[in-house]
């Protein structure tokens, strides 16, 4: 509790913050990778069967840490053969694994329609890496999750996104480990300006601030002194202000 | 991976110690308490059709009760023909939703409620969802927001009951969503399992239909606004009406005799 703050500066902390992500961003971008490279060469289709060491790779990193909550393969709209909408995706919980297979219907109101949401959308539209959370998911995973994903890119073209859900409170647990060791007040903001996590009690997490934090920017009674964006690209903002950590 | 409710169904609390203090209803037993809740959630669409259901141990977990018990729930069920059980490596039970919600068992349900039953439901549904409907002004994201108003459009259009109680229960699930509490959206499903059926009952003229389009269009308003304290308020406006009609219903149903 005594032992001297480790960062100083948002930049350093930003950098910290970015050490957590990289490593689930290196476990998708590998899936993604695999994922390309199972597409037969060109005038062959790409059908289920070719994916078969994909899941393999899946199956195996899923179930390796408690942060991966689900993990899998987003296709484009009809580049599997015989299907218009494809997923494949696991999830585990109480250490079981299960192949979440969503309604694609389109008639049904039901419906489960991937590529209008946005950890599908932002990834399908170049953003090299993305993150859609936290939120209360209720449709595969039911729970407080942070959904990350890349794109799949084959021969120069959208085949669709390679991610992961992680669960918020293991991350959460990471976020706030480091976050403990700034000199003052910090928090990380998402770009809906919400409060992903901070190190003191005066933020709810996941409640929203009215502007992204800005250096001089009042928050409260207090004052931004420092903002940094972590490297790992994902839109956060790291921000400390001059409010004492305790 | 967003959008798609489905439930936990919860009979008589979680915990098995607590299953002593919750009355068997109808003389039915706990399985038959099970068969009803299911039947809810599949006939809501709050379990897709076609969804596996967890294996008889994992439900009687769920449940608090003995797996013998789920085991006699699911043969009800597969009788009622909204389950279907397959054999073999990728088999176990799986929810097989019917085209149309069945009214009578709805009515009967409303009719066998006294009206401080009622009351007590929605005081209980009035305390969640009014604290929903403003944590969810305070913190949904665009995406929340913008879904709102897709599902108060779909509640206009939808054509008879089963379409109407599905977009209902979708919009109050949505706002529980935008909550970003889980407990909260847990127990928004578990309340929609249990009021909405009953909701959308015929008769029902298009100005009940318009006033609750209306309603989730204002609190939708609300929420966009980022205006916590006014959609807690229309939130609790809108649940108070639903009580008035359950109850008009109710009488009428005690009045008329219950058609099946």
């Amino acid at each position: 509790m005594n032992s001297p703050p480790k960062y100083r500066d948002a930049a350093g902390l930003a950098q910290a913050v970015s050490a957590i992500l990289e490593p689930a961003f290196e476990r998708i971008e590998r899936l993604a990778a695999a994922i390309a490279a199972s597409r037969p060469n060109a005038g062959a289709g790409w059908s289920e069967r070719d994916l078969a060491g994909v899941r393999k790779l899946i199956l195996d990193q899923i179930g390796t840490d408690d942060l991966y909550l689900g993990m899998g393969f987003v296709a484009a709209p009809g580049i599997i053969d015989g299907h218009e909408r494809y997923m494949l995706w696991w999830q585990q919980e109480h250490g079981q694994v299960s192949r979440l297979r969503p309604n694609f219907d389109r008639s049904s109101i039901d419906v489960y329609d991937y590529v209008e949401m946005d950890w599908f959308r932002l990834a399908e539209a170049g953003h090299p890496r993305v993150t859609f959370g936290p939120y209360v998911d209720y449709s595969g995973a039911d729970r407080y999750i942070v959904t990350a994903t890349v794109p799949v890119i084959v021969d120069g073209a959208d085949a669709g996104v390679a991610g992961a859900d992680l669960l918020f409170g293991a991350l959460e647990r990471r976020l706030v480990r480091v976050l403990r060791e700034a000199s003052s007040e910090a928090l990380i903001v998402n770009a809906d300006r919400r409060i992903v996590a901070a190190n003191t009690p005066r933020w709810v997490h996941g409640s929203r601030l009215h502007s992204l934090p800005e250096p001089g920017a009042r928050l409260r009674e207090f004052t931004v002194v420092d903002v940094a964006e972590p490297p790992v690209g994902v839109g956060w903002v790291l921000a400390l202000t001059d409010a004492d950590r305790r | 991976m967003s959008a798609n409710p489905r439930i936990r169904v919860e009979v008589g609390g979680d915990a098995t110690e607590l299953a002593a203090l919750f009355a068997p209803e109808g003389g039915r037993g706990r399985a038959g308490e099970i068969v009803q809740r299911v039947s809810e959630a599949i006939h809501l669409g709050l379990l897709g059709d076609g969804e596996k259901l967890p294996n008889e141990v994992e439900l009687a977990g769920q449940f608090g009760v003995a797996p013998m018990t789920v085991r006699d729930a699911l043969a009800t069920l597969r009788e009622d023909g909204l389950v279907e059980t397959r054999r073999g490596r990728s088999g176990g039970s799986f929810v097989k939703r019917p085209r149309a919600i069945p009214v009578g068992p709805l009515r009967q349900k409303l009719a066998a409620m006294t009206i401080s039953d009622l009351r007590d439901l929605i005081d209980e549904h009035q305390a969640i969802a009014g604290h929903t409907a403003r944590l969810a002004a305070e913190r949904a994201s665009g995406v929340n927001v913008r879904r709102l108003f897709v599902l108060t459009e779909q509640l206009g259009a939808a054509q008879g009951v089963s379409e109407q109680v599905r977009a209902d229960c979708r919009f109050h699930i949505e706002l529980a969503i935008a909550s970003q509490s889980e407990r909260l959206t847990r127990r928004e499903v578990s309340l929609q399992a249990e009021v909405s059926g009953m909701l959308w009952l015929p008769p029902l003229s298009d100005a009940d239909v318009e006033t609750a389009v209306d309603q989730h269009d204002a609190i939708s308003r609300a929420v966009a606004a980022e205006d916590g304290a006014e959609a807690s308020r229309l939130a609790q406006e809108h649940l108070a009406a639903n009580l008035r009609r359950l109850t008009a219903l109710h009488l009428q149903l005690s009045e008329d005799g219950v058609p099946l």
